[in-house]
């Protein structure tokens, strides 16, 4: 058995899995999904293949990295007072005792001291320490303008920390909604992100796109399998017209 | 891989748990001051295989990890406070509050619920107790000799005695408000009671400092919409139907792999 083929079958798993986490999450608000292999541009067959290897199991499913489609997901209106959807690169900042969390979940809530949290019960991030509405004001009243600044009747009452990441790729899903910052990076205030009162953002997984990748991926592990069984050369050229 | 069977298995969950949800909303469209709810979802923690940043080579760190995510788990089910719109039906103890606030209704226990079902009735005493017969808090009674009951914008209730041109007030109902409406808890029969997360009630007279107003003669229906409940409801039963189909897609390549193994 080639170990090239051990290789991409794995690679294959991991991609499977990574459709099936977005899948699960298509309805999962503020939810980015993972870009498979399968989901990006096809991969360029044939250049900088100068090793036999690649060009047998040809499969880019081996390189095993992946990363986060920021992309912008549908703003879905609810006319909840305290539903939030930002529009552009920006993020919530949630504060944990490991320190700030980012998201863009904006389906907030108050808890019983009147400060406004995430679902997790997290505390969101105001310009100035935690946001707590007044007792005396109704939810229904509080208005979030689009630079996140909170009043309600006219009366201010704080505003939310928005923030954009220069590369928003040092960011890890953590789970719960939420992304760490890996390393020293820092965010900057947000410059090109506007917040939407009464809107939900909706999860950025493309079911058909999705789909499409799951039957890829279905079909090259079962020809990766036939190369294995047949460990001829007839398994080359089987793997050239899958990867065509 | 197998593991992808489970993620795709909390997806179908959660889809479930949505269908069930926009289910009772569903049933709930035409009952008084029925507030929907949601389920708020978040992604499940992920398995990190390879650490973002280790060296790939001297001096060369990995631009990005290689993570695999766990599905989807549903974090909250989230009841929506907005205002349903106020039908009018004539009778003099509906009552209907326009903004923020709860009726408080005494259950024979002693213990205090919450309603925004304000279709109240007389019981045998002349108490003003809610359709399923549990007092309203603060107790008002009604003169057996009453000919007309007026409820004002501030809660006081006003009757008209026997022959008297000029009413009469008789009691007042206050209306009480949370912190943190969205933590009550649903005890069914349109009854929400405290919990820690909302907050201790905070009683006040309805119209003043933030609190909505009573309108009499009026219920608050339900704030269901069912467009709205309809369209998430095909949503899900379509995110249902692609988190089948990812796991009849994993089904099929173990079955290539076993038939490897022949």
């Amino acid at each position: 058995m080639s170990s090239e083929t051990i290789s991409a079958l794995t690679g294959l798993g991991h991609e499977y899995e990574a459709i099936a986490h977005n899948l699960a999450n298509a309805n999962t608000v503020g939810f980015k999904r993972k870009i498979g292999v399968f989901t990006q541009e096809p991969p360029k067959v044939g250049v900088g293949a100068d090793t036999s290897a690649s060009s047998t199991s040809a499969l880019p499913a081996t390189k095993a990295t992946s990363a986060i489609d920021f992309s912008q997901g549908r703003l879905v209106q609810t006319g909840r007072s305290l539903d939030v959807a930002l529009s552009g690169k920006g993020f919530f900042v949630l504060e944990t005792s490991e320190g700030e969390r980012y998201t863009r979940n904006g389906v907030f809530r108050v808890n019983s001291r009147g400060q406004l949290v995430d679902a997790s019960g997290r505390s969101v991030a105001g310009a100035g320490g935690p946001v707590v509405l007044p007792p005396s004001i109704s939810q229904m009243a509080v208005e979030i303008g689009s630079d996140g600044r909170i009043s309600a009747g006219g009366t201010p009452i704080g505003a939310l920390r928005i923030v954009e990441f220069e590369d928003p790729s040092v960011l890890q899903p953590e789970g719960m909604g939420a992304f760490v910052a890996k390393g020293r990076a820092r965010p900057g205030p947000a410059v090109e992100t506007t917040a939407q009162q009464g809107f939900q953002e909706a999860s950025n997984v493309d079911a058909v796109r999705e789909l499409v990748a799951l039957i890829k991926v279905t079909r090259l592990y079962q020809a990766n399998v036939q190369v294995m069984a047949s460990k001829s050369d007839r398994g080359k050229d089987l793997m050239r017209v899958a990867m065509a | 891989m197998l593991r992808a069977f489970s993620t795709a298995a909390t997806g179908m969950t959660a889809q479930q748990m949505t269908v069930n949800t926009i289910a009772n909303n569903l049933a709930n469209m035409n009952t008084a001051g029925f507030k929907r709810t949601m389920i708020d979802f978040q992604d499940l923690v992920y398995l990190r295989l390879q650490e973002p940043g280790r060296e790939v080579a001297a001096g060369i760190e990995a631009p990005t990890g290689f993570e695999l995510g766990s599905g989807v788990r549903p974090a909250s089910t989230l009841r929506i406070f907005t205002q349903g719109e106020l039908e009018n039906t004539g009778r003099d103890l509906d009552l209907a509050i326009l903004g923020d606030g709860f009726f408080t209704v005494l259950m024979p226990g002693g213990e205090k619920r919450y309603t925004r079902d304000g279709s109240f009735r007389i019981n045998a005493n002349g108490e003003v107790v809610t359709a399923s017969g549990y007092q309203v808090e603060p107790g008002v009674t009604i003169p057996s000799d009453a000919r007309s009951i007026a409820v004002g914008a501030d809660g006081t209730v006003n009757v008209f005695k026997g022959a008297e041109n000029t009413a009469s007030q008789v009691g007042t109902i206050q209306l009480v408000r949370f912190p943190n409406a969205s933590g009550l808890s649903s005890e069914g029969g349109n009854l929400l009671a405290e919990t820690p997360a909302s907050g201790t009630a905070v009683e006040g007279t309805a119209g003043e400092e933030g609190f909505g107003s009573i309108q009499g003669g009026f219920l608050e229906r339900s704030n269901v919409q069912m467009v709205t409940e309809l369209v998430n409801l095909i949503t899900a039963q379509r995110a249902y139907e692609i988190n089948a189909r990812a796991i009849r897609a994993g089904d099929e390549m173990l079955q290539t792999a076993n038939n490897l193994v022949r």
